[in-house]
């Protein structure tokens, strides 16, 4: 059996390990899906030869920064693998006054992670953005805390971080049309988010109306849309143009459109800005463990290297 | 300022050229122009620091954005790195005559490349780009003296132009200092990553996504980590250890000047 956890132990099976973890890469580097099963073969070698290595390699534990260096590594190597349970990357879109509940979308999560948002609540307020050639530059966003009654800058080096979801600025912001809708079921108010503005690029969607089956394409028509520069502003002179049927109309703000089904009103426009949402609880002790993996490893090294000259051999 | 900031590169990289030059002419001829060799190359770090410096106060920014500005300024710490060895471990002076000529691939690189200003993205704005920065510089510096000294082990071995490095101490003590210099590179390349890691995370809100540059920068680590269990475990040869040391060297290489030459900006997409 010690011969068997020796074996297990030894720098043979680290190096078989290292080698997994290789092929690995070699699959990330041919735009392998998903990175994490990847290197996940080379990973759980890893963990298995590291933890019986501190086990049974009295090497490793009759001297302390070398120890202090392998336990550092095991946790890490725990903390990645939870991590990697439990994360979430995703993205959302707010206007200027929405209540943040929910994500747009999640590009990678976690098998583990908890789909509750109940603890991140927070208000966009405004926001302050600089156009050049097109693109977002500097951008400043005022959020509302609730909870704490205060409100946070969040700017493109401070993300704001809510119960771990961090919340970074995206390269994303745009425009969102206000529109009632006066229909059989009612009267509803709404919000709806255009594509991402870019220089040039036509800001329209596809749209269903509450309680139809009616699907409306919409664009957004404004004058200075093609040489906008500066700061990121409501335009100035804008209307919206609404097809559907093959029929084609024009709404300036505050005018209606009655169809069969009922009526549709053109409130206004809003801003909306972008955030890349990362949740990762295991953050904090990653950078920990990390640090005190390298300083361990650093004195031992020193340990090691000043017990001989280089030159005495 | 623009022709001073070309100016006082062009000196240094001439200046350089004379230490290069003078290291050769020190082997090949057994002249001692050790001190002479220290001073050209400490005039030529200076002239490149003024340089640097006349740009970073023209542009706002330091010189890590671009190819030219990331040549610029490796060669600069590569130089810096390579002169305090140079001063503190007299015994392998005569590697010199290896690696300034090494260098000197950068420096057809660099004149080949237009002196563009760059726009420094906001997200660089942080002090952990610095720390970062600082780290890969110490990492690439010690892989090259590494490299360099293995490089004399391959040709020593090999007996290729064994009379211009007979004044070296023996390849065990070469193989053993070139082991310690990856280590030190081992350290300071998990503390790049590290640095990198919680710079992404404030910027880009992930502390790694697999990009080009991280997968290979991964890739020298795992190199690294290889190369040290493998001396561990099998107690290799010179040759093998020196032939995996210069491997590492060069995919280091590659994934500093390869990666960002490929995608014009570092991280490319993560601005």
């Amino acid at each position: 059996m010690s011969d068997v956890l020796k074996f297990i132990a030894s720098l043979k099976i680290t190096l078989i390990g290292l080698f997994l973890l290789a092929v690995g890469i070699v699959f990330i580097l041919q735009q392998w899906q998903n990175p994490t099963i990847a290197i996940l073969p080379g990973f759980i070698v890893l963990l298995i030869n590291l933890g019986i290595a501190i086990l049974v390699k009295e090497k490793i534990r009759n001297n302390s920064p070398l120890l202090f260096f392998h336990l550092s590594l095991l946790c890490l190597m725990l903390l990645i693998l939870s991590s990697r349970l439990t994360y979430l990357k995703g993205w959302v879109e707010l206007d200027e006054g929405e209540v943040f509940s929910s994500l747009t979308g999640i590009l990678h999560s976690g098998p583990m992670h908890p789909d509750d948002f109940s603890q991140v609540a927070f208000k966009q307020l405004h926001f302050t953005t600089r156009i050049e050639e097109g693109t977002r530059k500097e951008t400043q966003s005022v959020i509302g805390l609730p909870i704490s009654r205060k409100e946070f800058l969040l700017s493109d080096q401070t993300p704001l971080t809510l119960a771990n979801y961090q919340f970074t600025l995206s390269s994303h912001i745009g425009y969102s049309i206000l529109l009632s809708w006066q229909g059989e079921h009612g009267f509803q108010l709404g919000s709806i988010k255009l594509p991402p503005y870019q220089r040039d690029r036509m800001l329209a969607r596809e749209w269903i109306l509450p309680g139809t089956e009616l699907k409306v394409w919409i664009m957004l028509d404004m004058d200075n849309s093609r040489s906008m520069a500066g700061d990121f502003a409501l335009p100035e002179d804008y209307q919206l143009v609404l097809r559907y049927e093959q029929q084609r109309y024009q709404i300036k703000p505050g005018e209606s459109h009655c169809l069969a089904q009922g009526c549709l009103t053109f409130r206004g426009l809003k801003r909306w800005i972008g955030y890349d949402v990362f949740y990762d609880w295991a953050i904090p002790w990653l950078i920990v463990t990390c640090l005190s993996a390298i300083l361990s490893l650093g004195v031992f090294l020193w340990q090691k290297s000043s017990q001989s000259d280089w030159d005495s051999g | 300022m623009m022709l001073d900031e070309q100016l006082f590169l062009w000196l240094a990289l001439l200046i350089y050229v004379i230490a290069g030059c003078t290291a050769v002419v020190t082997q090949v001829f057994h002249k001692k122009f050790e001190k002479t060799l220290l001073l050209l190359m400490l005039s030529g770090l200076i002239l490149h620091t003024i340089s640097l410096a006349i740009r970073w106060e023209r542009l706002g920014h330091g010189p890590f954005n671009n190819m030219y500005e990331i040549l610029s300024s490796n060669i600069w710490s590569l130089m810096l790195f390579f002169s305090i060895i140079f001063w503190r471990i007299p015994k392998i002076r005569p590697v010199a005559a290896v690696i300034l000529p090494g260098i000197f691939i950068l420096f057809a690189w660099i004149i080949m490349i237009p002196a563009q200003d760059s726009y420094l993205p906001a997200t660089y704005n942080t002090i952990w780009l610095f720390v970062h920065i600082g780290f890969g510089k110490i990492f690439m510096g010690a892989l090259l003296i590494a490299s360099a000294l293995a490089f004399v082990i391959m040709f020593r071995e090999a007996e290729i132009a064994i009379q211009y490095f007979s004044a070296l101490p023996a390849n065990k003590s070469l193989d053993e200092l070139a082991y310690r210099f990856i280590l030190l590179a081992l350290v300071f390349d998990s503390l790049m990553l590290l640095a990198g890691a919680i710079w992404a995370q404030e910027a880009w809100g992930r502390y790694w996504d697999w990009d080009a540059l991280e997968t290979w920068s991964f890739v020298s680590w795992l190199l690294l980590a290889f190369i040290l269990h493998l001396r561990l475990a099998f107690r290799p040869g010179f040759v093998v250890s020196s032939v995996l040391t210069i491997t590492v060297f060069f995919i280091s290489f590659l994934t500093f000047f390869g990666i960002p030459f490929i995608s014009q900006i570092p991280h490319k997409g993560a601005v």
